[in-house]
């Protein structure tokens, strides 16, 4: 059965009750339609009936004052009725039930949402959409039964080693997420404990999280000057990274409930001196641990005059990141990766100044050459470039041309470290090359070194090729993520879905050979597209295509893994 | 004593929980162990309503000297006695906190506390601190079916005596958790209001979800909003249901709310490139704006449209595109926002350009011939409306020109180097003079300001049929009268019965000491004026200093 299927099967009476209220509407449709010639309709369109109920997919108890939303999507035009302009909206009764009347024979996309509820389709795929598309009329369906799973929630109360309860100690779930391709652990959703300890996060969809907290560390007037206590940040229960800590399943319509014992500890500190900062400007110091995560338990600095002093909470290998924000030019970045097993004094972090990064932008027009007859013409159109840090903690970097620029951008106070280019390029044009201090920029990572001013050299052409396709079976409700891989620079993909047809294309392609693959809904979101190793298991079931200049080529995908 | 400005945000229970960078950190530097001497403070924390000591009470010793915030810092035990030795003579600010109990001072009055004075002769022991257990109230918003309702703003106010004068001001703000709930800690006794604004969930979520692009797919039964509402079910503040909570009390204050109509608010000729931004915000008891979420839809014709409104009183704010462009001093024109009140009650238009106009304000301020330097000076108007200044930078000669002000009443304040402030007011045109205010009205305004540095200090001791008494209040009025609230200077009298009040510009006041002030509404004439009679009179004039003994009344 397919997803639609699996959505809106028939409608289940659940009660004698329910199942008479149903008839009724049933029956109203039956009217409706025999009233089709109804004189204010200008055409002798049938109008049908939509009934349904919002059932919790736990219990399959009704949901009372659920909002179910109609859209119009594609079908007959239905601009001739005034009140059928796009969207319907009602809340269900107490039973659950819902019905929408008149509507044109056409396809609609049904949502139905509630406080405390999810759609059970929109974690899986249809983010976004967020939406379930029904045929009404001939062929189509009646009824519908939709499905709502309830939140689960995790609460819990923060106790100290005496079992004195914890305040203000910030709390956060962790999931592994993809995000652009890439596996990140993503804060989903967090709380503070509150002065009794308790802490309490709810609106939790159904999964695998990680409970990770603090660090925190309390200064006020009743702390005693220099000994501070602070708590050292972790992973439920007491683990000090991810691969150790217990996963807490959460189910839906459940709670979860979790006494968290944390130490509270002085802390190790971590001080020293920073190398090479300029005159005014303001400069932060901050210790992150192996997941990159804030690390500190305390400590403050003199951070004008150059030193700086941190806190952390337990021993183990630490990154201390410094970086100077003052005039442009004056700005710098500095970082030392240190084991820290007890007290650290007198470090040096030398402060290496942020680079600059001249863009030059060649747009070589081979149409206009075409038509000139020369070798090479000159454009001028708008391009945004960016330098997309490769280290998680690099930042990435924007500069966009216009018609002011002259091919001419600048992008400042880039940190060192490595980053791949990307462009947003319009129409037809492509990054043919691009060189960095005259080395390879577009198939391989930059790698930017500290200070000074590097040219970055991009060429563009207008001659890209054209891959169109069809993902099989792609026609039907939800986007395919069809997945379109440059052989010739494997770490950025591009992410393609496929429109309602399931149709997709991509034109502005350099020349060369690519690579396609179709993920079935749901699965897109979860594969690791931009780790060209964890693409590798589902090279079988890929494409590869080759494309010149100028050229168009179509493709037809089957979908992998489809979540059914 | 007064309290120290760094220290009295920190009693609303503001935690100083540093989760976040180094750079974040105040640049003062606690100092351990740099109070130290011969002399002792010491005492018990005591419940205020049992008088039965706290155990583990943290107790707080802090002094202020050269600038530099020195503290220690002591735990009572089970006892409930803290005892500071070896400490050097001088004044001391002491604060208690202990779980269950907000953080207090000693003998805390607004922004005043009983400074604990130690040295040869003071008695700096046997301190009885009463901390009075922590009030809570608690409770949970629902909406017209029961359900709770999450996120939406639960705002806390409280009236209290500010200048003498009852007042309600915002202490608290939380928004619901899942279950609709909230919870306000460590609260004082008061009266206190609940202000509760949200949008419901079923009208909001189908904003975001569809983006409407034309209004008429809206389901009237859909386009619905919550009034704010207040405990006991009022929409109108001045209806509000006060909760009188009591020491230690607990109090359940559950809200309903109820949908109307969601209004709809079109405003002329704001859709082009350059035309104003009108925003309407909705003040709470004339302080604190409640988020309201406004919808903005573009309407066709030049036209924005607000829907979602709830009915009540807002204040429209129109926000001129070109908003201080030019900075040029002396011929500043503000292009500032200007604000005027609109009652809502049912789907209605806003024009732009209704509302106060303007007064094309020219002025001067003088200081004295030995006044030194008039540069980096800046007048600021602030309106006694909504307390929202206007500054106003002064050429050399401390001139201005052609300053657009939004008519209303504003305090004039000067800021810039040698502790200048205004000593008095003239003005001519579309200004007049009301006390130590100015009243502007459309048209060219002319205003000249003396600006004085003359300030004097008055040190006295509080006696109670001759021996010092501690934690009354020291007032001093000015002889005009107490019409000026700003103008009145108060002080707690500490531990040996010292007072001290500073830079009072020069002139004529009644100083009087009242044993039970701090619960009474002095700022009412009426109130006042029989201890205003048995006053003092004190002449302040150029930089001297007095020594007063005050009998308490």
């Amino acid at each position: 059965m397919g997803i639609l299927g699996r959505m809106i099967g028939l409608l289940l009476f659940a009660s004698c009750a329910w199942a008479q209220k149903t008839l009724v509407s049933v029956s109203e449709l039956v009217n409706t339609e025999q009233q089709q010639d109804v004189p204010q309709q200008a055409e002798s369109e049938t109008l049908y009936s939509m009934v349904g109920r919002v059932v919790n997919a736990v219990n399959g108890e009704g949901i009372s004052r659920a909002l179910v939303s109609i859209e119009f999507r594609t079908g007959t035009i239905p601009t001739a009725h005034g009140q059928d302009q796009g969207v319907r909206t009602m809340l269900t009764d107490s039973q659950g039930s819902f019905h929408f009347e008149n509507l044109l024979p056409a396809r609609y996309a049904f949502r139905v949402q509630k406080p405390g509820y999810f759609d059970e389709g929109e974690g899986s795929g249809r983010r976004g959409m967020g939406s379930e598309l029904v045929t009404v009329g001939p062929g189509g369906v009646s009824s519908a039964t939709l499905k709502l799973a309830p939140e689960g929630v995790v609460t819990g109360r923060v106790v100290d080693g005496r079992g004195e309860p914890v305040e203000g100690l910030p709390i956060r779930l962790v999931m592994p997420t993809v995000v652009d391709g890439r596996r990140r652990w993503q804060p989903v959703r967090g709380a503070m404990s509150k002065e009794d300890g308790e802490f309490r996060i709810a609106n939790l969809r159904a999964g695998t999280y990680y409970l990770h907290y603090g660090p925190r560390w309390r200064e006020d007037l009743f702390t005693n000057p220099g000994k501070e206590v602070g708590i050292a940040q972790a992973y439920y229960p007491n683990a000090m990274n991810i691969e150790t800590a217990a996963p807490l399943q959460v189910h839906p319509g459940q709670a979860e409930n979790l006494e968290l014992r944390v130490r509270q500890t002085q802390g190790l500190s971590i001080g020293g001196d920073l190398a090479g900062v300029a005159e005014g400007g303001g400069t932060n110091c901050r210790a992150l641990d192996e997941d990159a995560m804030d690390a500190m338990v305390g400590g403050r600095g003199n951070l004008d005059a150059g030193h700086f002093s941190l806190k952390v909470g337990a021993p183990g290998i630490y990154t201390v990141k410094c970086a100077h924000y003052g005039e442009p030019g004056s700005e710098s970045f500095g970082e030392l990766r240190i084991n820290v097993d007890r007290d650290v004094k007198g470090l040096r972090i030398v402060m290496s100044p942020l680079a600059t990064v001249l863009v030059n932008v060649v747009q070589d027009s081979m149409k206009l050459a075409a038509s000139a007859g020369t070798t090479h013409g000159a454009a001028n159109f708008s391009t945004a470039l960016r330098l997309r840090g490769l280290d998680a903690e690099h930042q990435d970097y924007w500069t966009q041309q216009d018609a002011k620029s002259k091919g001419q951008m600048v992008m400042r106070s880039v940190e060192p470290g490595a980053y791949m280019l990307e462009a947003n390029v319009f129409g037809a044009w492509y990054v043919a090359s691009a060189t960095y201090r005259g080395r390879e920029a577009w198939r391989e990572p930059i790698e930017i070194g500290a200070g000074g001013i590097g040219e970055l050299d991009v060429v563009m052409r207008d001659d890209g090729a054209k891959i169109t396709g069809t993902v099989e079976g792609g026609a039907s409700q939800l986007p395919v993520a069809v997945i379109l891989v440059d052989e010739s620079r494997p770490q950025l993909p591009k992410l393609l879905n496929t429109d309602q047809n399931g149709q997709f294309k991509a034109n502005g392609l350099a020349p060369g050979r690519y690579r396609l693959f179709a993920f079935a809904a749901g699965l897109g979101e979860q594969v690791e597209y931009a780790n060209p190793t964890a693409l590798e298991r589902y090279a079988a079931k890929s494409q590869s295509i080759s494309v010149g200049a100028g050229e168009e080529k179509t493709v037809r995908l089957s979908p992998i893994g489809s979540t059914q | 004593m007064n309290m120290s400005m760094k220290l009295a945000p920190a009693l609303f229970g503001i935690l100083l929980v540093f989760v976040s960078c180094v750079c974040a950190l105040p640049q003062q530097r606690p100092n351990g162990g740099a109070i130290s001497g011969a002399f002792h403070v010491s005492g018990t924390v005591v419940d205020e309503q049992t008088h039965r000591p706290v155990a583990n009470a943290k107790v707080a010793l802090l002094i202020s000297q050269a600038g530099e915030e020195q503290r220690r810092v002591a735990n009572t035990g089970g006892s409930g006695i803290f005892v500071f030795n070896g400490v050097s003579a001088g004044k001391y600010d002491l604060y208690a906190e202990a779980r269950g109990y907000a953080q207090q001072a000693l003998n805390a009055h607004d922004n005043f506390l009983t400074g604990v004075a130690a040295g040869p002769g003071k008695n700096s022991e046997n301190i009885v601190f009463a901390l009075s257990p922590e009030a809570i109230i608690t409770g949970a918003v629902g909406d017209e079916a029961g359900e709770p309702v999450r996120d939406a703003h639960v705002a806390l106010f409280r009236k209290t005596n500010t200048q003498g004068i009852d007042a309600v001001s915002m202490v608290g703000m939380q928004n619901t958790d899942d279950r609709g709930s909230f919870e306000f800690r460590k609260l004082r006794a008061g009266a206190y209001y609940i202000a509760v604004g949200a949008r419901p969930w079923y009208a909001s979520m189908r904003y975001q979800s569809w983006g409407l692009r034309s209004q008429q797919n809206r389901d009237p039964a859909l386009d619905v909003v919550y009034p704010v509402t207040f405990f006991g079910g009022s929409t109108d503040e001045a209806n509000a249901q006060s909760i009188h909570l009591k020491v230690g009390q607990k109090f359940e204050a559950d809200v309903a709310l109820y949908p109307t109509p969601g209004l709809h608010v079109r405003v002329r000729g704001t859709a082009g490139r350059n035309s104003p931004t009108v925003t309407l915000q909705r003040k709470i008891f004339g302080s604190w704006q409640m988020p309201m979420g406004l919808q903005m839809n573009h309407v066709g014709e030049g036209d924005w449209e607000m829907s979602g409104v709830a009915p009540g009183r807002y204040i429209a704010r129109v926000q001129p595109v070109n908003l201080g462009v030019s900075m040029d001093p002396g011929t500043y024109r503000s292009e500032q926002v200007r604000q005027f009140p609109v009652e809502i009650t049912g789907d209605t238009e806003i024009d732009p350009a209704q509302g106060p106009g303007v007064a094309q304000v020219t002025g001067v301020v003088q200081l004295p011939v030995s006044g030194g330097k008039t540069g980096n000076r800046t007048l600021i108007f602030r309106n006694t409306l909504d307390r929202q200044p206007v500054f106003v930078p002064l050429q050399k000669d401390g001139s201005f020109k052609n300053t657009e002000i939004t008519v209303g009443r504003y305090q004039m304040e000067l800021t810039g180097p040698g502790g200048y402030a205004v000593q008095s007011l003239a003005a001519s045109g579309a200004a007049t003079v009301v006390g130590h205010q100015i009243e502007f009205s459309s048209g060219a305004a002319a205003i000249a300001i003396i600006a004085s540095n003359d300030h004097g200090e008055i040190h006295g001791v509080v006696l109670d049929h001759g021996k010092p008494l501690s934690g009354a209040m020291v007032l001093l009025v000015p002889r005009e009268g107490i019409q000026e609230k700003e103008r009145i200077q108060r002080d707690e009298s500490d531990s040996d019965g010292t007072f001290s009040l500073r830079t009072i510009p020069a002139g004529n006041y009644t100083l009087l000491a009242l044993r039970d002030g701090w619960t009474m509404e002095w700022g009412k004439p009426e109130v006042l004026a029989p201890y205003l009679r048995k006053g003092i009179i004190v002449r302040v004039g150029g930089r001297e200093t007095g020594e007063v003994k005050l009998e308490a009344q």
